[in-house]
């Protein structure tokens, strides 16, 4: 069977066996938007792909990778080459970042800067 | 421990910090396992994990079988720590590193690193120092290019320049399009985590973890930091408003424009004064707080 393409419609779990379990969950989630290759199994959608790494406990890479089409009535995942939504990003924006220290053994030394960031902001 | 629980307890007093706990490891001591940070997978409350493979002090990066162990490391980290709702930042690279003028390294980060990253398993961190006081304000001469003979380009005209304390080595294109002297040199040290995006494989989306810089300031390189350097407040205060202002621009790729991926820095160091003398910024508080206003 050749591979199709699939776009994810909502986000979902990647899972390493194609069942709804916590032996086979991952932290991994695709996310709405995204399109991959793959096959269509009972249900499920199985792939390969090399963004999504996974180790089993032997050390050894997970090559195969399931995620489940659709939760009820929801979908999830479109197996169809038609154009779905994408999200969009978040609004470009400065970045908020702060500049601070870095504190070696005298947690006391934690405070004083951070309560002269306040008095500066 | 104590370290640990003075992080969490810092941040839940300040929950609009951003908090990063960095464990110390003896040097040498390789690549631990992961069940050694039970505690600190399970901090939670915001608090920024870096990893503890600080740098090379116990386990280095500079092959791709080197660049692989390590991810496998940070990956497991990662996902343990995010089963906890604690936040993990993998890498904990040193300044002017990894050797992304080398594809071989790009390629290890593309292949280890930058699947996780992408799927939101770990944020990244990375030690941002300048090499003098003079690069981050694009004096280029502030290293002497004419002492080459101890900084040799090789054939692919990479500059490779002894950094910082350990004088390990940093990677400069000095023949390429960001070459030194292009106006964008800082792209080699202080905002050194582009070549993530534009090179590795990672994905610029805002909303994935970002970037964590749990060292900065100026090492120099048989000098030292601010204090080595006598530095007074308004150089301290003028290189910290020119830190923020370089790391807050956007990041363009093939002209789609993201914010800034950096979410967190810390100047290297306060607290200790007896190895890292030549780095103490307990004077310049208020220069740093100043500087973020």
């Amino acid at each position: 069977m050749s591979p199709i393409k699939a776009s994810v419609i909502n986000e979902v779990r990647v899972r390493t066996l194609p069942e709804v379990s916590d032996a086979s969950w991952t932290p991994l989630v695709l996310r709405a938007g995204q399109v991959l290759s793959g096959e269509v199994v009972n249900g499920w959608f199985v792939y390969s792909d090399p963004r999504y790494v996974i180790y089993a406990r032997e050390g050894q890479r997970q090559e195969l990778l399931y995620s489940i089409l659709q939760d009820g009535d929801t979908e999830l995942i479109r197996t169809s080459d038609a154009p779905v939504p994408v999200p969009q990003p978040e609004p470009m924006k400065r970045t908020a970042f702060k500049l601070g220290i870095s504190v070696l053994v005298n947690h006391h030394l934690l405070e004083p800067p951070i309560r002269l960031a306040y008095a500066h902001s | 421990m104590e370290g640990l629980l003075a992080a969490v307890e810092f941040k839940q007093k300040h929950p609009d910090a951003v908090v990063m706990y960095r464990r110390f490891l003896p040097h040498g001591s390789g690549i631990p396992s992961v069940d050694l940070f039970s505690g600190e997978t399970k901090m939670g409350n915001g608090v920024v994990f870096v990893s503890p493979l600080n740098e090379c002090d116990s386990y280095c990066y500079g092959s791709p079988g080197e660049i692989e162990q390590r991810a496998k490391f940070d990956v497991a980290m990662g996902e343990r720590c995010k089963t906890h709702g604690t936040l993990y930042a993998a890498g904990g690279f040193s300044m002017g590193t990894p050797d992304f003028t080398n594809p071989a390294i790009c390629d290890a980060m593309r292949r280890f690193y930058a699947p996780a990253y992408n799927a939101g398993i770990f944020a990244l961190n990375m030690h941002l120092y300048s090499p003098n006081m003079g690069w981050i304000f694009g004096r280029n001469k502030a290293i002497d290019l004419t002492d080459l003979a101890n900084n040799p380009l090789d054939e692919n005209g990479v500059l490779r320049l002894p950094v910082g304390r350990d004088g390990h080595i940093a990677t400069v294109d000095y023949g390429g399009e960001r070459a030194i002297g292009e106006g964008d040199q800082r792209i080699w040290f202080e905002r050194r985590w582009e070549f993530l995006f534009t090179k590795c494989g990672f994905d610029p989306d805002p909303r994935l973890l970002g970037i964590y810089c749990d060292e900065t300031g100026v090492d120099e390189g048989g000098v030292g930091g601010f204090p080595a350097h006598q530095a007074g407040n308004a150089e301290v205060n003028a290189w910290c408003r020119e830190f923020i202002k370089v790391n807050s621009l956007p990041l363009t790729i093939n002209g789609v424009t993201n914010s800034s991926p950096l979410r967190g820095a810390a100047i290297f160091q306060a607290g200790e004064k007896k190895n890292w003398t030549g780095y103490n910024v307990e004077h310049w508080f208020g220069e740093i707080a100043n500087a973020n206003s």
